[in-house]
């Protein structure tokens, strides 16, 4: 296109066709003194030099890291608040329940039974019980807890050597 | 570890070879090194058109960011026939159109500050002599794009100031070609007469005297 026409298109583009205005635009792409006197033909044209975005070299690294953090954030969401608190109130309502029940009875009381383990093992393959390990002193213990809606039962077994699992 | 470290710096040299669509493959398999490589291609783009259209680098970064988490979180809703480009510049120019509306509803709770220290603002870049002129046609945009709709904002940014395809824009917006047309036509009229009210000087004198009276 040539700079006359292109010239003449700028200054009537509301008018003019589509491809025609695209060609005129894409002269000023091409020609600098078209492209200087653009705003003077359509003052709107002053805005196609606004200034190229300038970053820092790191940019694209600072992106990448930014992302990364979003994108774990994403797939490991911290479990609720509420379920934070219910699951620290088991966790303390096992031990005060183990010390309870493991502490010796007394004298011409016999100490309250134990669960058998074939009864433990039952509970846990039928799935009513969630398994997790806890630490009573020194010493993991493997605990089961049920929960139901009206009540809380405990099974636990203490002392239990888990290092190896 | 340093045979591990090596493995991945090739890794990372192996998708710096490939196409986009490649890496949106890659993408889809799950790769991040892949979605790397797409970060470090598209950081600048995307952040040149989203600071243009919102005019606050922290935003545009912000904005850029959540667009590049989504590309990862939807990479398997990608279909290969698209351009990668269209596809992420959509999701980008979508975030920044909430973004741009959510901010106007905070400052429709506040418009007389908001508007003030904008103005404020503005005045202040006139003043700094040593500014470039660049930056101050930038600023008198901003200003003026304020009275445009955001999808006339965008469109006018991704057409007139990015010089892209209508057709492009239109798979960007997710809208017809005619449609991309008419925003544009209106973006023009508004920023052209608003140009004539608020700032004169910009405006040659002989298109001046023939100017349109303010819509």
């Amino acid at each position: 296109m040539d700079c006359t026409r292109a010239r003449r298109l700028l200054r009537e583009r509301d008018d003019a066709a589509a491809a025609e205005r695209d060609g005129a635009l894409r002269h000023l792409d091409e020609c600098p003194e078209c492209a200087a006197l653009a705003p003077a033909l359509d003052p709107v044209l002053l805005f196609r030099g606004l200034p190229t975005l300038e970053t820092p070299p790191d940019e694209a690294a600072r992106m990448r890291e930014a992302v990364a953090v979003l994108r774990r954030a994403a797939l490991d969401p911290k479990p609720a608040r509420t379920a934070r608190i219910a699951l620290r109130a088991a966790a303390a309502a096992v031990l005060v329940a183990a010390a309870l029940w493991l502490a010796p009875g007394p004298a011409g009381n016999p100490r309250r039974p134990g669960v058998q383990p074939a009864q433990l093992a039952g509970a846990l393959a039928l799935g009513e019980y969630l398994p997790s390990v806890e630490t009573l002193g020194a010493s993991p213990a493997y605990v089961a807890t049920q929960v139901n809606e009206s009540d809380l039962t405990l099974v636990i077994v203490a002392n239990v050597d888990v290092s190896g699992r | 570890m340093p045979q591990l470290a090596y493995s991945e710096r090739g890794a990372r040299a192996k998708w710096a070879e490939k196409h986009d669509l490649e890496l949106m493959e890659g993408l889809r398999a799950g790769d991040t090194l892949a979605l790397d490589e797409l970060i470090s291609r598209k950081t600048q783009p995307l952040l040149q058109v989203v600071h243009r259209i919102l005019g606050d680098l922290e935003e545009a970064r912000d904005v850029v960011q959540v667009t590049m988490l989504r590309v990862w979180q939807r990479r398997g809703e990608y279909d290969s026939r698209w351009q990668p480009n269209t596809w992420i510049f959509r999701i980008a120019t979508n975030i920044a159109i909430d973004t741009l509306r959510s901010r106007r509803s905070r400052e429709r709770s506040a418009p007389g500050v908001l508007h003030h220290l904008r103005q404020a603002g503005v005045r202040q870049e006139r003043r700094d002599g040593d500014r470039l002129a660049g930056q101050e046609v930038h600023q008198i945009f901003l200003e003026l794009a304020e009275c445009l709709t955001e999808k006339q904002r965008v469109v006018f940014v991704l057409r007139e100031v990015e010089g892209r395809p209508s057709n492009e824009v239109a798979e960007i917006l997710g809208c017809r070609e005619s449609t991309v047309r008419n925003h544009l036509f209106n973006a023009r009229r508004v920023l052209r007469d608003r140009l004539l009210d608020r700032y004169p000087e910009y405006v040659p004198e002989h298109l001046r005297a023939s100017g349109r009276p303010v819509s």
